[in-house]
C-alpha cells in the first residue's frame, strides 16, 4: 500500500497532502456546523473596528481616505506576497463602503497593474450601493518598482493630505516610510500585514494594526457570514493540531522515537 | 455584464486552474506537470499584459492632470517623457544592446532607488524616538529587549566586550525564533483558509463588489 | 521639581526629530570618510559561510542567485562583491542567474564590474544566465537543466558554452549562494545541495531558522555580515568602514533610548506625585 502511495505521490510531500486534506475537511465541517446553528464569537479586532472611525475622521476634516494593499515582486501571482495583497483588496471593500456611506472620497494606490480592475470594480460597486459615483482618479496605479511606488505614495500624501491611511497587505521597507509619512501629515494610520519582518514596524508606528492571520480573517470578521466564520473556526482547530504535532515531535525527538519524524518527512 | 461572466466564470476557471496546480504539486504525473507549467507560463504572460493596464491608468491620470493644470502638472510632463525614453530604450535593448537603457538604469534608476531606500533610516529613528518609551509593562519589556538587541548589533561591543552581546544574541537567536516560526505557521493556515474560501466561492469579494 | 528641571525634561521628551536626523547623518558620514578602525567580532555563521567556499574542492561548481534590488545595493553590494571575488580567487567556476526582478541583471553587472576577474574567461570560468521569468517554476526548470533558458544575458546560446557542456543540472552543483525561501524549496532541499545565504539584515531572523535546521551552512546578514566576511578574507573595504559608522550611530541611539526613558519615567513619577 505504502509502495503504491510512494509511486503515485511525490516523496516528501505525502504528509503535506494528508494535512491539506484534513484542513479542507475541517473547514467544511465547521462551515456546516455553523449553518446548522453552532454559535461562534470572534474576539474583537480593533484595527477593523477603527475603519469607520477613520472614515468618520475624514468626513469631519473634509479630506480623503487613502488605502494601499502594498507591494509585490512580479505581480499578484508572487506566492509569498500576492495572497496578502489580495487579502488587502478584500478589506478595500469595507474601506470603500465606509467611505461611501460618509461621503468621503477614497484614494487607492496600487503597485500591481493587475489589481487595477479589481480595485476599480470594488470602489465603483461600493459607491453605487450608496447611490453615489466613485471619485475620479480614485484608483491610481503608481509603479511596479518598489521605490517608485513609495515615492508616488509619499508625494500623494503631501499633495492630497488624506486624514486617514489604511495600509493592508504585504509591505517591506515601505511599511515604515508610509506609516511615518502618514504620521508626518497628521493622518490616522491603520496598518495590517502578515509579513513577519514588518509587523514590528506597524506595531510601533500605526494607531491601529492587525497582523498575521487577522489580515486573512478580516472579511469573516466584518461580514460574520456562516461560511466565513466556519473557516475561521476550522483554522483555529488546525492550529491546535499543529501545536499538538509540535509537542509530540519534540517529545519523540527527546525519547529518540524517530518514526514520527520519518512520518512527518514522508 | 451578467454576474455569470463577471464572477462565476472567472471563479470557476480559477478553481479549475488551482486544482490542476494543487494536484501537480503532490502527484507524479507528466501530463499534469506539463499542464501546470503551461498554466504558470500563461500566468506570466497575463501578468505582463496587465502591465499595459497600469500604463493606461497612468497615462489617463497624468494627461488629465496636465490638461487641467493640476498641482505639479509640469512634473507629469517630465514623467511622460521619461516613460517614453525608457520604454524605447528597453525595446531597443530587447533586440541588442541599448546604451541609453543601460545608462539610465545604472546612473539614474539605481541611484534614486538606493536614495529612497536610504530614507528609511530617518523613518526608523523617528519611529524609534517616538515609540520606545516605558508606557506599560509590555512596553518596558520591549524597551529592555531592544536595549540588549541594540548592544548586540553594535559591532564595537562584539569586538571589545564579547560577553556584553550574550543577552542580545539570546534574544535574536533563540527567544524570537520560536514566536517567528509560530507566526509563520499560523499565518500559513490563515492563508490556506483564505484560499479555500475564495476558490469555493464562499468569498466573492476578490472579484470586485459586494455579494 | 523646579521649572528648570521641567523645561529640561520637556525638551528631552520633545526633541525635534530633525536634530536627531542631523546627528545620525553626521555619525554615519564621518566614519565613512575617516574610518576609525574599531574592532569587529566575526560571528560563527559568517565563519561557516567563508569556510563553505574556502573548503570547496577544485572543480566544484557553484550556482549563484545574486538577486539584488537596486535599493538594496547599499547593504548587499559588498556581500556580493566579496563572495564573487572569493570564488574567482579560489578558481571556482560559477553560474549566475536571477529570478526576482529584471533589473537584478543590471545590478549584477554593476556588482561584477567591481570584481577583479584575474583573466577568467567567460563561458569557461563563469556564465551569467541573466534574468529568468517565471519565479518558482523557472527555478525548478533551471535546476533540472541549466540550458533551459536558451540564451544567456549576452545573447550567447547556452548549449555552446564550455561550462554548460561540462555541468548540466543542479545534481552537479556543490554549493548554492543565494537567498529566499524559493531557493531552498526548489534547489537546496530537493537536490540536497549545501547553501550559503546572504540576506538583508532585516531578514536575518528568517535565515537563521534554516541555518539552525542545517539547511543553510552560512549566513551573511547585511552590512555587518559583509564587513566580517571582508575581515576574514583580509580585504577590508567599505563594509568594514561602515561598521564604525554603525557603531557610532547605534551607540548614539542606545544613549538616546536611555536618556529618553529616564526622562519619561521621571516625568511620569512627578505627574503621579502631583495627583
Amino acid at each position: 500500500m505504502i509502495a503504491i502511495i510512494r509511486q503515485v505521490l511525490i516523496s516528501g510531500r505525502i504528509f503535506q497532502l494528508i494535512f491539506m486534506v484534513v484542513t479542507i475537511i475541517t473547514i467544511f465541517w465547521y462551515i456546516e456546523a455553523i449553518k446548522r446553528g453552532k454559535v461562534v464569537t470572534l474576539r474583537s479586532i480593533p484595527a477593523l473596528d477603527a475603519i469607520d472611525e477613520a472614515t468618520g475622521r475624514c468626513a469631519e476634516m473634509g479630506r480623503p481616505v487613502h488605502f494601499t494593499p502594498g507591494y509585490t515582486q512580479g505581480g499578484l501571482y508572487n506566492a509569498d506576497m500576492g495572497p496578502q495583497v489580495m487579502a488587502g483588496l478584500v478589506i478595500l471593500q469595507k474601506v470603500a463602503s465606509s467611505a461611501a456611506k460618509r461621503g468621503v472620497s477614497i484614494i487607492v494606490s496600487l503597485n500591481q497593474p493587475e489589481a487595477v480592475p479589481i480595485a476599480e470594480e470594488t470602489v465603483r460597486v461600493a459607491y453605487a450601493n450608496e447611490g453615489a459615483v466613485s471619485p475620479p482618479k480614485a484608483v491610481r496605479f503608481i509603479s511596479t518598482e518598489q521605490y517608485a511606488y513609495v515615492a508616488g505614495v509619499l508625494s500623494m500624501y503631501l499633495e492630497e493630505r488624506p486624514a486617514a491611511n489604511v495600509l493592508m497587505g504585504f509591505f517591506w521597507s515601505e511599511s515604515l516610510q508610509f506609516a511615518e509619512g502618514s504620521n508626518y501629515i497628521g493622518a490616522m494610520t491603520i496598518g495590517g500585514t502578515a509579513s513577519a519582518s514588518q509587523m514590528a514596524f506597524f506595531a510601533a508606528s500605526c494607531d491601529y494594526f492587525l497582523f498575521g492571520e487577522e489580515l486573512f480573517a478580516a472579511r469573516a470578521y466584518i461580514e460574520k457570514a456562516p461560511d466565513l466564520l466556519g473557516s475561521i473556526v476550522g483554522q483555529d482547530i488546525l492550529r491546535i493540531l499543529i501545536l499538538a504535532i509540535t509537542v509530540l515531535t519534540w517529545l519523540a525527538g527527546n525519547f529518540k522515537y524517530t518514526q514520527l519524524v520519518s512520518f512527518l518527512k514522508m | 455584464m451578467s454576474n455569470i461572466l463577471r464572477r462565476e466564470l472567472p471563479m470557476t476557471l480559477a478553481a479549475a486552474i488551482v486544482l490542476i496546480l494543487f494536484t501537480d504539486y503532490y502527484f507524479k504525473n507528466d501530463i499534469l506537470r506539463t499542464t501546470a507549467n503551461t498554466l504558470v507560463n500563461w500566468a506570466v504572460v497575463a501578468s505582463a499584459t496587465a502591465a499595459g493596464v497600469g500604463v493606461l491608468n497612468v497615462l489617463i491620470r497624468t494627461t488629465r492632470n496636465i490638461q487641467k493644470r493640476e498641482s505639479y502638472w509640469y512634473l507629469d510632463i517630465w514623467m511622460l517623457i521619461m516613460m517614453v525614453v525608457v520604454a524605447v530604450g528597453g525595446v531597443i535593448g530587447a533586440y541588442g544592446t541599448s546604451i541609453l537603457y543601460t545608462w539610465v538604469m545604472q546612473n539614474i534608476y539605481l541611484a534614486i532607488d538606493a536614495t529612497i531606500f536610504s530614507m528609511v533610516v530617518f523613518d526608523i529613528t523617528a519611529a524609534f524616538y517616538r515609540t520606545f518609551r516605558v508606557r506599560s509593562i509590555d512596553a518596558a519589556i520591549l524597551v529592555i529587549s531592544a536595549f540588549f538587541v541594540m548592544i548586540y548589533n553594535v559591532p564595537l561591543m562584539g569586538g571589545l566586550f564579547p560577553d556584553s552581546i550574550a543577552i542580545g544574541s539570546w534574544v535574536v537567536n533563540i527567544a524570537s525564533v520560536g514566536p517567528t516560526r509560530a507566526l509563520t505557521a499560523v499565518t500559513a493556515i490563515g492563508l490556506i483558509g483564505f484560499a479555500i474560501r475564495i476558490l469555493l466561492m464562499k468569498d466573492k469579494s476578490i472579484f470586485g463588489g459586494v455579494d | 521639581m523646579t521649572n528648570k528641571n521641567i523645561s529640561v525634561i520637556k525638551r528631552i521628551l520633545e526633541i525635534d526629530k530633525r536634530l536627531i536626523w542631523i546627528i545620525i547623518l553626521i555619525l554615519l558620514s564621518v566614519p565613512l570618510v575617516h574610518p576609525w578602525g574599531l574592532p569587529i567580532k566575526v560571528d560563527q555563521y559568517v565563519k561557516d559561510y567563508y569556510n563553505a567556499i574556502e573548503n570547496l574542492p577544485p572543480g566544484s561548481l557553484v550556482v549563484c542567485r545574486i538577486d539584488i534590488e537596486a535599493g538594496n545595493l547599499g547593504e548587499q553590494n559588498d556581500q556580493a562583491v566579496t563572495t564573487l571575488q572569493h570564488l574567482i580567487d579560489k578558481n571556482i567556476p560559477f553560474i549566475e542567474v536571477c529570478f526576482d526582478r529584471a533589473d537584478s541583471a543590471i545590478t549584477f553587472e554593476k556588482v561584477f564590474s567591481q570584481v577583479n576577474k584575474k583573466g577568467k574567461i567567460y563561458g569557461v570560468d563563469w556564465v551569467n544566465v541573466g534574468y529568468m521569468e517565471g519565479k518558482e517554476s523557472a527555478l525548478a526548470a533551471f535546476a533540472k537543466d541549466f540550458t533551459y533558458p536558451g540564451k544567456d544575458q549576452y545573447g550567447n546560446v547556452l548549449n555552446d558554452l564550455p561550462l554548460l557542456k561540462k555541468y548540466k543540472s543542479m545534481n552537479d552543483v556543490k554549493l548554492i549562494i543565494g537567498s529566499g525561501d524559493s531557493t531552498i524549496r526548489q534547489w537546496a532541499v530537493p537536490y540536497n545541495v549545501k547553501m550559503n545565504s546572504f540576506v538583508l539584515g532585516i531578514f536575518f531572523g528568517d535565515a537563521v531558522n534554516y541555518y539552525n535546521a542545517g539547511i543553510t551552512v552560512g549566513i551573511l546578514s547585511g552590512l555587518p555580515g559583509a564587513a566580517q566576511y571582508q575581515f576574514l578574507r583580509g580585504t577590508p573595504g567599505l563594509a568594514v568602514a561602515a561598521m564604525d559608522a554603525l557603531s557610532a550611530s547605534q551607540i548614539f541611539l542606545i544613549g538616546l533610548l536611555i536618556i529618553t526613558n529616564a526622562a519619561y519615567i521621571y516625568d511620569q513619577n512627578n505627574r503621579r506625585r502631583k495627583q
